[in-house]
């Protein structure tokens, strides 16, 4: 029996040994094939992104998400709740009718008439037969949204877009349009259409209930691409698209 | 007696005997597997089932309990312990339909997603899962901090429902327990469902593997190499992927510009493929680089839980830095994954099993017997699929006979939203 247990022993200490890592602690294991692979493989350079400010972004990203959790989401939700699915598709014209004023803005500010005379054509469709942009008519009979804002402006008129910044709270962008989304506020405090950007600012409730709105029309939740490398691929797609928009 | 066994001789016979149902007059459009499988058949194709725009659905987290995971604080603080599922409801009394998701995937991404809804939508409550090759699942409920053994990744997962199911309480009214799994998920479907004949936790009462793998090592390796080496330069001139996803981003640019709209939902990327007019290579290179992406999350999730040292180094805290890891963990392949780092956890326990005797038991071979003579499961396939072999349809023609659905086209999971293949699903669950 004794020499039973010490054979099973010795087994067991063979399998654990044999299963337990070879690398040292601290150390990489880097196999023939592995190195071989690196040399000739396709390069990886895909991946790297301007990030200077990588490690405040990881953090800030972990917080959004956190804050997503347990403020923001919550908020979202209990919107949905007090405000059925047909309410809220009417607020989200309603916020979008306001924003068209920037979107016009930025368009002209970019020699691209076209566009600004959509935006323009939304916004007077929608204001007057769409019940102040309650039914987003003109997406309806074909005119699609616009999609400019001061940041893509910035870009055509040279600025670079500066480094990755994760916005605590707002979320992944390039510098650039860090500063462009505050630019935009100011200017719609400024022209002051219909009185609502002021009140956006002022009246908290109605500020609340456009963010909450924003936030409802993004499908994308943090912590949705169930990856280890999330952040990742976070900031490659929102700087590919911020170029695709600059570009267009 | 011995009429009874002729007469048992001659039923079996009978059952053997019967053909696969190879499925007619199928006007899906897409005639090349490997445009089908990225691309899908294009807008106006899909079954009205496959949106749901009020769903009625609640996201539910788990905590498996699994042990050991006090050694990454950092996860645990993140809540990467807690595994989510979902589940749409119906407010009467209907049947419960299990849904295992792919490759990689999670309870709530794309294919997932269409099959709660399809399923919602014909009146079932739909029950989705994270699939165990999620780096989630790994995580959070994996025995083994690996996937690919089947029979226990189906255990784990096994283990999951029930705690779902448990967690979801009464909730809401079943009238019968269904499982039905894609891709991957299909494998994992037949198993689980082998596992709940034996131990009678569950009772699911039909079973439906939509396009599984027939044998785990074949589909693995079709994907692997489905961009041969040395391709990539031959078309591009480069070893450069940022060259090569630059240009088509580039093209995409172009295409917004020119048609002065952008729009990135769903039903566009259609469009925008056909407007930039992918190659055959460019389509099995964004297939290539998707299983690149998902193969590099388990090899991470492993090496990190298991102490590998391959990707990171042993004892690293995981707080940040890791595109480098990200990097190393994208050399791998799948196969990579299977010969250097499953094969070798399972011949530990079991070393008289060679390769192929372990990719048997991993893959629908291992229940050949089960899915012989169990009338309630059945299998949805395309004779194109890329994730198949030779001899893999006939494998399924001789061990299903009548209860293997074969579509001619469709590439892997290309057909899914098409009408013609969610009625034959939805009627097979409605019989």
């Amino acid at each position: 029996m004794n020499t039973l247990h010490k054979f099973v022993a010795a087994g067991i200490t063979v399998i654990t040994l044999s299963s337990a890592a070879i690398a040292e602690e601290g150390q990489i294991r880097e196999p023939e094939w592995y190195t071989e692979r690196e040399a000739e493989g396709a390069s990886l350079d895909f991946i790297d992104v301007y990030d200077p400010w990588e490690r405040f972004n990881r953090r800030s990203y972990q917080f959004n998400r956190q804050f997503d959790r347990f403020v923001f989401l919550p908020a979202v939700r209990s919107y949905r709740f007090i405000f059925p699915g047909f309410a809220r598709t009417g607020i989200n014209n309603f916020w979008n009718n306001i924003d068209e004023v920037q979107h016009t803005s930025s368009s002209l500010l970019q020699f691209k008439p076209g566009k600004a005379a959509r935006s323009v054509g939304r916004f007077i469709i929608n204001s007057t037969i769409g019940l102040a942009g309650l039914f987003d008519v003109a997406t309806r009979i074909g005119i699609d949204k616009v999609n400019e804002d001061f940041g893509q402006v910035l870009g055509v008129w040279g600025v670079g877009p500066g480094p990755y910044f994760v916005i605590p709270i707002l979320g992944p962008s390039t510098l650039r349009d860090g500063i462009g989304l505050a630019a935009d506020q100011a200017f719609a405090l400024w022209v002051n259409v219909a009185d609502v950007p002021e009140s956006r600012r002022d009246e908290i409730g109605l500020a609340l209930l456009y963010a909450i709105d924003t936030r409802n029309a993004v499908p994308l939740r943090y912590g949705d691409l169930k990856s280890p490398f999330e952040y990742e691929m976070v900031r490659f797609v929102v700087t590919k698209r911020r170029e695709l928009l600059v570009d267009d | 007696m011995t009429s009874r066994i002729f007469l048992l001789v001659i039923a079996v016979a009978a059952v053997g005997a019967v053909q696969a149902r190879d499925v007619a007059n199928y006007k899906f459009p897409e005639a090349d597997a490997v445009r089908a499988t990225v691309l899908g058949a294009g807008p106006g194709t899909e079954h009205a089932f496959v949106t749901a725009p009020e769903i009625r659905q609640k996201s539910f987290w788990l905590d498996m309990k699994k042990p050991g995971l006090e050694r990454f604080p950092a996860l645990k603080r993140r809540g990467v312990h807690r595994l989510e599922f979902s589940l749409a409801y119906q407010k009467t009394a209907a049947p419960l339909l299990v849904s295992i998701a792919g490759t990689g995937g999670d309870h709530a991404s794309g294919k997932a997603a269409v099959m709660k809804n399809i399923f919602f939508n014909a009146g079932y409550h739909v029950l989705s899962m994270t699939s165990p090759s999620n780096a989630d699942f790994i995580f959070a409920a994996s025995s083994t901090n690996l996937t690919g053994i089947t029979p226990q990744d189906a255990a784990d997962l096994y283990a999951v429902i029930q705690a779902a199911l448990d967690k979801i309480g009464d909730r809401i009214e079943v009238t019968e327990y269904y499982l039905t799994g894609y891709s991957l998920g299909g494998l994992e479907a037949g198993f689980v469902a082998e596992l709940d004949d034996r131990e009678r936790k569950i009772g699911f009462t039909k079973v439906l593997m939509v396009n599984p793998p027939v044998n785990l090592l074949t589909s693995v390796s079709n994907l692997d190499q489905i961009v041969a080496p040395g391709e990539l330069v031959a078309e591009t001139g480069s070893r450069s992927l940022k060259g090569f996803t630059d240009g088509l981003f580039q093209r995409m640019a172009e295409y917004f510009k020119r048609t002065g709209r952008m729009d990135l939902s769903g039903d566009s990327l259609y469009k925008i493929a056909e407007g930039i007019e992918l190659t055959d290579f460019e389509l099995r290179a964004l297939v290539r680089i998707a299983f690149g992406l998902s193969t590099a999350d388990i090899v991470f999730t492993s090496d990190v839980m298991n102490e590998g040292g391959y990707v990171v180094p042993v004892g690293q805290s995981l707080g940040g830095g890791s595109t480098v890891w990200f990097k190393r963990a994208m050399r791998w392949t799948f196969v990579d994954y299977f010969e250097r780092v499953v094969l070798p956890y399972w011949q530990q326990t079991h070393p008289e099993d060679s390769q192929a005797d372990a990719v048997r038991k991993w893959s629908l071979m291992g229940i050949e017997e089960y899915l012989r003579s169990t009338r309630k499961i059945s299998v949805i396939h395309n004779r194109d699929d890329i994730i198949l072999g030779p001899g893999d349809i006939d494998f399924l023609d001789r061990v299903m006979g009548d209860r293997a659905i074969i579509y001619p086209l469709g590439g892997h999971l290309g057909n899914m939203t098409y009408e013609r293949n969610v009625d034959e699903m939805l009627a097979f669950f409605d019989r």
